[in-house]
């Protein structure tokens, strides 16, 4: 099976599984403002009922810390350009995220930027104000 | 051939769990929750000021020095007191240390919310715990996720995970 058919397959799957809507509000995430960080992409859990992205994050004192940060739905992150692969474990990218209001190292997931500058945003917008969202279509080399 | 295999492996991604955490569904609970790890049940009593010994059960599992656990509490024969066990428990959890922070989260949206209560104790045994409440359809659901001093790292946001995936089929979704 070629890489392509692969990667249709992925997003299939999602597409396959049952709709899934969020069923708890986001009051845990501090919605008045955006903060963004850079790290190595560790873990993307793309699932039910909402995605997961783990990234190692090097704090002030050069300890490297996991941070977790929720996202939307498969089904609603495919449509914007969010893939199973996209992004993939080992990339460094800057993410922006609405941050938990109890302090623990994560958030909602609002942005994802890529090394070569794109973009892919939540299905609540980029939380910068923009609303911009970029379909993403960057892949990183083998 | 190719469009087979495409399907096959479709479906096979479709029908398959979650990378770790997956949902265990009670419905003779009425409650469904995801673990990391899968989950003992064991039957149990839950002790009140306003009764003794009410029949309830405890799903557990422990993973990477935290232990996440789901209390269901049989509030039927008290069907009136529903308010009153919820900030029962959530009073008795801010007297087992330091609050850092509380919160009134709901599960679902608009006219079906339900609302319960979180919070993140600082407990004097050197445990974090982050607990949720709710109280629906005549039971009280408390969603502990402890993170032990064995983990040492009690910033992370792993339990925050935990208490939010809570829900209440037969709701529509998954079921």
């Amino acid at each position: 099976m070629t890489r392509k058919a692969f990667g249709l397959a992925g997003i299939a799957a999602v597409l396959f599984t049952p709709a899934a809507v969020a069923h708890h509000a986001f009051a845990m995430f501090d919605q008045s403002k955006t903060v963004y960080v850079s790290g190595t992409v560790k873990q993307f859990e793309f699932v039910n009922p909402h995605a997961w992205l783990h990234v190692a994050i090097v704090n002030d004192k050069g300890d490297t810390l996991t941070w977790s940060f929720e996202g939307g739905s498969p089904s609603q992150l495919v449509s914007l350009g969010w893939a199973p692969d996209h992004p993939r474990v080992g990339e460094e990218i800057e993410v922006g995220f609405r941050p938990m209001k109890d302090g623990s190292r994560g958030g909602q997931l609002m942005s994802v930027k890529f090394p070569n500058g794109q973009k892919v945003c939540s299905n609540r917008g980029c939380g910068d104000g923009t609303g911009n969202i970029v379909p993403g279509v960057y892949r990183p080399q083998e | 051939m190719h469009i087979l295999a495409f399907l096959m492996f479709a479906l096979l991604l479709g029908a398959g769990p979650a990378l770790a955490w997956e949902e265990y569904k009670y419905l003779d609970q009425g409650v469904a929750i995801q673990f990391p790890v899968r989950p003992q049940a064991t039957q149990s009593t839950y002790d009140s000021v306003y009764a003794k010994r009410l029949p309830s059960m405890v799903y557990s599992a422990e993973d990477d020095h935290v232990i996440y656990k789901l209390t269901v509490v049989d509030l039927t024969t008290s069907p009136d007191m529903g308010a009153n066990f919820l900030n029962e428990a959530a009073n008795r959890l801010q007297r087992d240390g330091e609050v850092l922070f509380t919160d009134f989260p709901r599960v679902y949206q608009d006219i079906r919310s339900v609302f319960g209560v979180s919070l993140v104790v600082d407990r004097t045994d050197g445990s974090r715990v982050r607990s949720s409440l709710y109280h629906h359809k005549g039971r009280l659901y408390i969603a502990d996720a402890i993170v032990l001093p064995a983990r040492g790292d009690k910033d992370m946001s792993t339990p925050s995970r935990y208490d939010q995936t809570i829900r209440f089929p037969p709701d529509g979704r998954f079921d």
